[in-house]
């Protein structure tokens, strides 16, 4: 089964078209599906993330809510032992590779491509559309270029990423994805 | 019309005529009135019929603080807003209201006679006459009381306007747009932060709006406020929003704003969501929310035409309407005199100032006089009169304590009334910040913050417009000052909730509550049976219980209370002050969760396919799952007996996607599946899988599953679809608090793999094709095998595995491949007649099997060997989380409650899911219950009914005969095996 069978069957359950907007007259923002991905999920002692992201040549961000982006990857930290590694498609087993190259200390990686789904949400409404049904404060001087955190939309777990100051990116539970453009569908009538 | 109009008065737009209709009269108004200062212009006072007695009631203020003047506004079906404060609603050409609670007619309300008899209605009258017989409640009471009660009249059909909700951030808040508000948001303005600005009135600027005479800075306060606010509308970091209301003031500085978009606008204009709320956090919140004015406590104060002092200085100022041509003035306060000037110099007559004061300011009286005006000091009023709308008013003379009987009656056709000020601490105290009593206020104001918040100005108890211009700048953080021109100042001393009379007071009615037809002598009477608390004496009149929370009413109350008590008013106690400050619409709270977004509705990547072929679906916690696939023509019974049968005999398909999955990872993985489930981890060879039980510390079951081992570090969990989420909390709840030592990390992939289960002889020939570098033979992949492989080319996990009793194979393929990967085996799998099933077929093929489901046979009192299966924990583990309760006396005692199965004498019937068990037929009810039944099916294979039951001492009970009592027959069955078909298990070994 090819990848074009994937992008399709996410745009099926999701009810929106890859690089679609949700038609709002007058809208200062676009909500987009993004493409298919790599996902990983690290988990590894604190203690052990220096000599890990030698032997791997991953860098690993060490401060919560912070990312590590190159061209390969995109690499955030959640938790003081938690990562999510997105990257594209054919770089994902490459990775996995690269983290078997690591036996000095214990280590967890989990394949999670398929558990999420990603939107792009951007334009000049897009922190004010999230905010919809996420509740941090979206101000660039709170929640600048470059943080990401685990949060909540209304009543779904997500993944925000602030790619720039007005792309913002959406990590979700698959299944959790059309409750998420609902919401947004009726909280953005008037913006 | 427009009689009452004053040509040159008023922000109303006098060349913008409106038309409206009430009570099917059409009326013209002015674009910028309210619905109530339209009424007014046209002399219409009598608006509404009171809750209790149905007595005439005009209106009382002219803001959110209406007690009165309840409306419905209609826009159509669904779309009747009940119970809306004439003084809020805005007019706009073609506006429809209704007034409430009267039948046939407002001007004749037959069920009016409950005034003429209100001798019968005394407070608490519903506790004392409806206690017996207690029979007659439900049928008789109950709906006669309905029916005749309350307010407007609730919505019927659906209402079709939106509404949405946000969220936002702050630096300060501001509520109040009046001066101390304002004059906050341009101090505030100067810093850095973002400050926002909400005003519940459509127009920003509170009493600036209604005290035209006033100058601030050499400007009239209405050309200082329209300067202020382009300045505000300039400001980057400033939000305005009016028609705004602060509905609730929270922990940690959040509060709830409801926005009002679209009632204002006429119809064909509004566009997008009808209201908005917001839920803010701000740092610091400054409350500028201004005061009430208090009504004045005599008999006859709630006739249409007896209004607020201010109210009718609003009307005049604001909207350009006099309340009347000939007015009387009733004070306790200096503050009603300027209301009483005003309406005077706009060519009404005052008719007299009644003061009951016994000493009133030389300088007010010295005004009065320049204008002609007779004063009254230390006059008191004992009645009014007029049907449908005050006619005159009877004045006496207060010689000390004693009223002089000889009244005199003035004619008039207003009674405007000013009984001193409350200020408006709804919103501190919803943030549990403390208040404290001023005597000279007769009030409550606020005293020590719980939150970073300050009140400002008449809220705080500092009346007049100097102080609120400054504390308010203050408070935003400015040091202006400001030069300010006021008519005539007063301070806030001197206020008198109830007027003496020489009548009998248990005879008259002067109201307190005006909503919940509140009287003096109710609140007396409760004082007199015992009440001392107002919480006790609020909760047996119901004052202050009403819509409007007693915005007018709790400070008369509370006062009455306290002189019929004999105590002071501080030892009374105070109500609490709950959200929202103003009723909320229901969509407003609702939010963005309307239609598809009023819950998360989980869909696996199959769901699809099973809508397109006609499955019925049921809900499974968040999920959705197929229940069964009917075909032309087939119910329920019909359509589950050929897929039972078909999967038996053949080969079914099975969407399993929703079970959840947890993958655990890291070298002490055993481990840590040795100490969450009561089997045995450690010597399950890779690539082999069990059936796991996992108990709460209280030993009962709390979920189950196959597991299977990937590698020595790591298993593929699965758990029930609901358990998922609880049982990894369970589980990371003990890694984290309990076994942090452990190297083991646990990540949910319930999401990540799309599972088809494949059931029945023709699973394996199906599936061969399609599976690459697995030896799929029985010797190589045994019954509780798993091997990760390829399936059609990606990424697999192959578990053989049954949970129907046939040979079994349930297919792991990453989520988004999951309906490609069915439509290929479906089609390969019309060789074999592959038949799709559903939950339901699943549920019977187990229960044939005698297999529980963790929450339908358990009911989180069920331990391991009251279901029977003993056999799922490791005989030499010396511990598991459950594992100490599990020797517990209850636990171990005789005549627990034990699965069994059950077999009906007669085969043809099916039990009733949760019916109960007796043991012998005839006693006396009610019967000695033993048990329930807990799955019920009727199997198409063995053509008899199944079925599951939890029942007391169980196990020893096997070829017993138990009844199970319906209401229309009792069911005889008997106690048998769960296990109702192939007990060896001969099946799973098709070859």
């Amino acid at each position: 089964m090819s990848s074009d069978a994937t992008n399709s069957t996410l745009e099926m359950d999701q009810g929106v078209t890859m690089g679609q907007s949700l038609d709002h007259p007058g809208q200062s923002f676009t909500v987009e599906l993004m493409g298919e991905k790599s996902r990983f999920s690290l988990r590894l002692r604190e203690s052990n993330v220096a000599a890990f992201a030698k032997a791997t040549g991953l860098a690993l961000p060490t401060k919560i809510n912070t990312v590590y982006r190159d061209d390969d990857a995109l690499i955030m930290c959640l938790a003081p032992d938690e990562w999510l590694i997105i990257a594209a498609p054919e770089v994902g087993a490459t990775l996995q590779e690269k983290c078997k190259r690591h036996t000095a200390s214990p280590f967890s990686l989990v394949d999670v491509s398929h558990r999420n789904v990603a939107f792009h949400i951007g334009g000049e409404g897009a922190a004010q559309l999230i905010n919809v049904g996420c509740p941090l404060d979206l101000d660039l001087a709170t929640f600048p270029v470059g943080k990401c955190t685990r949060t909540i939309f209304e009543r779904a777990e997500i993944v925000l990423f602030r790619e720039t100051e007005t792309i913002f990116h959406i990590e979700i539970w698959r299944s959790f994805a059309p409750y998420f453009l609902s919401v947004l569908s009726n909280g953005g009538q008037a913006q | 019309m427009n009689n009452f109009r004053r040509v040159g008065r008023g922000r109303v737009n006098q060349n913008a005529p409106v038309e409206f209709t009430f009570d099917g009269a059409t009326y013209q108004g002015y674009e910028g009135d309210t619905l109530a200062s339209a009424l007014l212009a046209n002399g219409v006072h009598l608006v509404g019929r009171s809750f209790k007695y149905h007595r005439p009631r005009g209106i009382l203020a002219a803001g959110s603080d209406e007690a009165n003047a309840l409306v419905a506004f209609d826009r159509g079906p669904g779309r009747v807003t009940p119970n809306v404060r004439a003084t809020t609603l805005e007019l706009f050409d073609g506006l429809t209201a209704q007034s409430q609670n009267n039948w046939p007619s407002l001007k004749f309300d037959v069920t009016s006679l409950n005034d003429v008899f209100s001798a019968f209605f005394p407070a608490g009258f519903y506790n004392k006459t409806f206690m017996w017989p207690k029979s007659f409640w439900d049928k008789v009471y109950e709906p006669v009381i309905r029916a005749t009660a309350g307010l407007g009249p609730a919505p019927k059909a659906e209402d079709p306007d939106k509404y949405e909700a946000c969220y936002a951030h702050c630096e300060t808040l501001i509520v109040g747009a009046g001066p101390a508000g304002v004059a906050a948001a341009l101090a505030a303005a100067k810093q850095a932060g973002r400050v926002i600005l909400v005003d519940e009135q459509a127009e920003p600027g509170g009493s600036l709006l209604s005290t035209p005479e006033a100058m601030i800075d050499g400007l009239p306060a209405a050309d200082w406020l329209a300067r202020s606010l382009d300045e505000l509308e300039k400001a980057e970091n400033v939000t305005l929003m009016p028609r705004t209301t602060a509905i609730g003031y929270y922990h940690d500085n959040f509060l709830g704003l409801a926005e009002r978009l679209t009632d204002h606008l006429k119809d064909g204009e509004a566009d997008g969501p009808r209201e908005r709320l917001y839920r803010v956090w701000a740092k610091k919140i400054i409350l500028a929310t201004g005061a009430i004015e208090r009504p004045l406590v005599f008999a006859g104060n709630d006739r249409p035409g007896v209004m607020l002092a201010s109210a009718a200085q609003t009307f005049l100022n604001r909207y350009g309407v006099a309340v009347g041509e000939r007015i009387a003035l009733v004070t306790s306060h200096d503050s009603g005199y300027q209301a009483a000037f005003d309406l005077a110099d706009a060519n009404s007559q005052i008719v007299s100032i009644i003061d009951c004061r016994p000493q009133v300011d030389e300088n007010l009286q010295a005004e009065a006089e320049k204008r002609g005006i007779e004063v009254r000091v230390g006059w008191t009023v004992t009645a009014t009169a007029g049907r449908h709308r005050v006619s005159s008013v009877t004045t006496n003379k207060v010689n000390g304590d004693q009223v002089d009987p000889k009244g005199e009656t003035l004619s008039c056709d207003a009674v405007i009334m000013s009984g001193g000020w409350t200020p408006s601490v709804h919103l501190w105290s919803h943030s549990k910040g403390s208040l404290k009593w001023r005597e000279d206020l007769a009030a409550y104001v606020p005293d020590q913050a719980n939150e970073n918040a300050v009140c400002v100005g008449a809220c705080n108890g500092d009346f007049g417009l100097g102080v609120a211009l400054e504390t308010g700048a203050n408070a935003g953080g400015g040091n202006d000052s400001f030069e300010v021109v006021e008519p005539a100042p007063w301070t806030g001393d001197g206020a008198l909730e109830i007027l003496p009379t020489h009548r009998d007071e248990s005879r008259v009615k002067a109201f307190v509550d005006f909503q919940n037809d509140v009287t003096a002598k109710d609140i007396r009477l409760a004082v007199r049976e015992g009440f001392k608390s107002i919480e006790h004496i609020k909760r047996y009149t119901t004052t202050g219980m009403a819509t409007d929370q007693g915005k007018t009413s709790n400070l008369n109350g509370l006062q009455i209370a306290s002189r019929a008590l004999n105590r002071p008013v501080t030892q009374v106690g105070l109500t609490t002050f709950r959200p929202p400050y103003t009723p909320t619409t229901f969509g407003a709270l609702a939010g963005n969760n309307g239609g598809a977004a009023f819950d998360v509705v989980r869909k696996t990547s199959i769901d699809g396919w099973a809508e397109e072929n006609g499955a019925v679906f049921e809900p499974v916690a968040l999920w959705r799952r197929a229940r069964y696939f009917p075909q032309k023509g087939e119910d329920m019974h019909k359509a589950v007996a050929r897929e039972c049968k078909a999967t038996r005999e053949s080969l079914g398909i099975f969407d399993a996607s929703t079970l959840g999955k947890i993958e655990v990872v890291g070298p002490d993985a055993a481990e840590f599946m040795n100490r969450m489930y009561t089997n045995p981890w450690t010597k399950l060879g890779v690539g082999r899988c069990r059936y796991g039980l996992m108990l709460g510390e209280d030993g009962y079951i709390m979920d189950d599953g196959v597991i299977g081992r990937l590698a020595e570090d790591r298993f593929h969990v699965t758990t029930t679809t609901g358990g998922a989420p609880r049982v990894l909390a369970h589980m990371e709840d003990y890694l984290q608090t309990e076994w942090p030592d452990l190297d083991v990390w646990l990540t949910s992939i319930t999401e990540q793999w799309a599972v088809i289960a494949l059931n029945g002889p023709n699973a394996r020939k199906l599936i061969e094709p399609f599976v690459e570098g697995v030896d799929l033979s029985p010797d190589a992949f045994p019954h509780m095998a798993v091997r990760e492989c390829k399936v059609c080319g990606v990424d697999a996990r192959l578990f053989r595995v049954s949970f129907s009793g046939e040979l079994g194979f349930e297919i792991n393929v990453p989520a988004h491949y999951g309906r490609a990967l069915w439509e290929m085996l479906y089609e390969a799998g019309k060789q074999y007649d592959i038949t799709p099933y559903g939950t339901e077929v699943m549920h019977v093929l187990r229960a044939e099997k005698g297999f529980i489901i963790v929450g339908q046979d358990t009911d989180g009192t069920v331990t391991p060997y009251d279901a029977g299966m003993s056999w799922a924990i490791g005989k030499k583990k010396t511990d598991f989380v459950g594992m100490r309760s599990l020797a517990r006396p209850d636990i171990v005692a005789e005549g627990r409650k034990q699965l069994v199965g059950l077999k009906t004498s007669d085969p043809k019937t099916v039990l009733e899911e949760g019916a109960q068990i007796v043991m012998t037929p005839d006693q006396p009810i009610p019967m000695d219950m033993v048990g329930h039944v807990t799955s019920s099916y009727w199997s198409e294979t063995l053509g008899c009914s199944v079925a599951l039951a939890l029942v007391a001492n169980g196990h020893a009970l096997k070829g017993e005969t138990i009844y199970v009592p319906m209401p229309d027959k009792m069911i005889k069955a008997e106690i048998v095996e769960t296990i109702f078909y192939d007990k060896q298990g001969e099946r799973l070994n098709v070859i």
